[in-house]
């Protein structure tokens, strides 16, 4: 793959527009799983079974199989059309139905529509994610010279975890902005607040869009388009031909299997652990998390970069078998930090914050909500509740850390992302390197999303079913994420060339 | 040349581990339908069952490719 030189300032024109298209389109696909609760509630009540059914079909259908189609779908024109105009197209799907979501009136308004809509998309969501990352990568990777690929197109791999960040941050300032009081913030947030994030994409989506429009499509692509060169079959060329489906599977199973793992343990998985697992409270849950991405992410350039100089292979292969190595006793460190039994109470008896007493079942009841505290500025919070003469039953609901242990796990989540940035940074390079221009919007794009959207995005599911399985274990669930990461890095060790053949 | 040789058995491996793969998965699928008898789990497992086929397909010509030498150094 030669490309001709693009002047340094043009560069990180292109950088920027496509890479703050793809941030936006990442913000998009993650807000509506960081509300799911709350849209949940909105749109799929539980007490109906087909709301509920449309519920499952908008979290596996768009995740699982749209992506990947979504991949074949637009890969086939980005190949077909040109780059620009299919990301262009992927850009506006995303932001319009991201938009229109945080218009659809909830189900009590509308009924069945309201899901039947949200589900349809959601698709749509789903679809344009599997067309928008290929584009990006390619776009980029076709304008950068050949010994800057890696440090050029790493920026493109920031934008996952940006827009992850990103999320977050817009979720949790309009969470606790909407009243002065942050109960009833947080009350007015679940009631419809919870649509601000969803309407501030259009914004960031039209802004996106009037960049992009005044970009110029890829000089490969132009080339060979100009020489009659183009595929006329993509689909039938990326996937029906020996030479170029043995380098899809190779992709698949020696690189982007592993790298879904260990992104989605990373960022997903981990953030669930602290949350569900060690019972962290919910903003403090989301600041570790975002401490760690903004300290973690310079790394996807550098080891983008430095992949320029040593190659891509063995920083993704290392980086996989770190995660294989150390995860376990990683998130049992976060238990351990977690854990108010390894820590020293500072008063015998608790801070009552609420008492109430009411009737049920023609018995007393008794509800207290308590604060715990202990010597290393950790606060726990229980709910008590006293039935007649019976001992009380005390149910923690969440913890608060003291510092030390917020530092510690703060670092800890570090390195989780640290190997995120090793497997990621260098791979949109990597999958650019191994396809010829004609067909390598659609040869990269499927190995890259059944990489992350199935074996990355099954993580937290098969996670939380093998814990329901070996239920004494609480790290039983990181099994899945070690082996196959184990796997994909023996394949990757054996199988992949350091140093790229190049195609064209 | 070890290499070519490890690539050709780890080829044989490979095909041999997906049928195992798809009738394990089959199985867990069919296990689970009947232990949770609702809409919901039936619709999920049918999703896994449909995405991961092809994966499993995929891996058998991954592993037939090994074993062929498609993936072998050239000397």
């Amino acid at each position: 793959m030669k490309t001709t030189a693009t002047p340094h300032s043009s560069i990180w024109k292109i950088i920027g527009a496509s890479s703050v298209g793809t941030l936006i389109e990442w913000y998009d696909f993650y807000i509506f799983g960081s509300l799911a609760t709350v849209i949940a509630d909105q749109f799929f009540p539980k007490t109906n079974p087909t709301a509920a059914l449309l519920s499952t079909l908008a979290t596996f259908a768009a995740g699982f199989i749209v992506r990947p189609f979504g991949a074949l779908v637009f890969g086939r024109l980005g190949d077909l059309i040109g780059r620009k105009y299919t990301f262009l197209l992927t850009l506006v799907l995303m932001g319009g139905s991201t938009f229109a979501i945080g218009l659809i009136p909830g189900y009590e308004s509308i009924g069945f529509l309201a899901p039947v809509l949200v589900l349809l998309l959601r698709l749509i969501q789903g679809l344009a994610l599997g067309g928008e990352y290929g584009g990006a990568a390619t776009y980029v990777a076709e304008h950068a010279p050949d010994h800057k690929r890696g440090f050029y197109t790493s920026w493109i791999q920031t934008t996952a975890t940006l827009g992850l960040l990103l999320s977050l941050s817009v979720i949790l300032i309009t969470r606790q902005s909407l009243s002065p009081d942050p109960e009833i913030s947080i009350q007015r947030f679940n009631e419809w607040g919870w649509r601000i994030p969803f309407w501030l994409s259009i914004l960031l989506v039209v802004v996106s869009i009037y960049i992009r429009m005044k970009m110029h499509e890829s000089p490969l692509f132009s080339k060979i388009k100009a020489s009659g060169n183009l595929s006329k079959n993509p689909l039938k060329e990326s996937f029906g031909k020996k030479d170029n489906l043995k380098m899809v599977l190779l992709a698949l199973f020696g690189a982007t299997m592993g790298q879904g793992v260990v992104w989605y343990t990373g960022q997903f998985y981990a953030q669930s652990f602290i949350e569900t697992v060690c019972k962290i409270d919910f903003e403090q849950s989301r600041i570790i998390l975002i401490w760690a991405i903004v300290a973690a992410t310079p790394f996807f350039v550098i080891f983008g970069s430095w992949s320029d100089k040593v190659g891509r292979k063995w920083i993704m292969l290392i980086g996989m078998l770190l995660a294989v190595c150390t995860y376990r006793p990683i998130f049992n460190q976060f238990i351990q930090l977690s854990d108010v039994n390894n820590k020293t109470v500072i008063k015998e008896q608790a801070l009552i914050l609420k008492d109430t007493t009411f009737y049920e079942n023609g018995q007393i009841m008794r509800q207290q909500t308590q604060i715990q505290s202990y010597t290393d500025g950790t606060t726990a919070k229980y709910v008590v509740e006293f039935v007649g003469e019976r001992e009380p039953i005390a149910t923690l609901k969440s913890k608060t850390l003291g510092t030390s242990s917020f530092v510690k796990m703060i670092v800890l989540l570090f390195l989780l992302v640290l190997y995120v940035t090793m497997v990621y940074g260098p791979i949109a390079a990597y999958l650019v390197e191994i396809f010829p221009t004609k067909i390598r919007y659609t040869s990269m794009s499927l190995p890259y999303h059944i990489g992350n959207g199935i074996f990355g995005g099954l993580t937290p599911f098969i996670a939380l079913l093998t814990t329901t399985v070996y239920i004494n274990d609480q790290l039983s669930g990181l099994w899945y994420p070690i082996i196959i990461a184990a796997i994909c890095f023996v394949i990757g060790a054996i199988y992949m060339q350091n140093k790229f053949v190049e195609k064209d | 040349m070890y290499m070519n040789a490890l690539k050709k058995i780890l080829g044989m491996l490979f095909m041999l581990l997906s049928p195992v793969a798809l009738f394990y998965l089959v199985k867990t699928a069919l296990g689970e339908m009947q232990a949770h008898q609702s809409l919901d789990v039936y619709i999920q497992w049918s999703i896994f069952v449909l995405v991961f086929v092809p994966i499993i397909i995929g891996f058998f010509l991954f592993g037939w490719y090994s074993w062929k030498g498609e993936y072998n150094a050239k000397l």
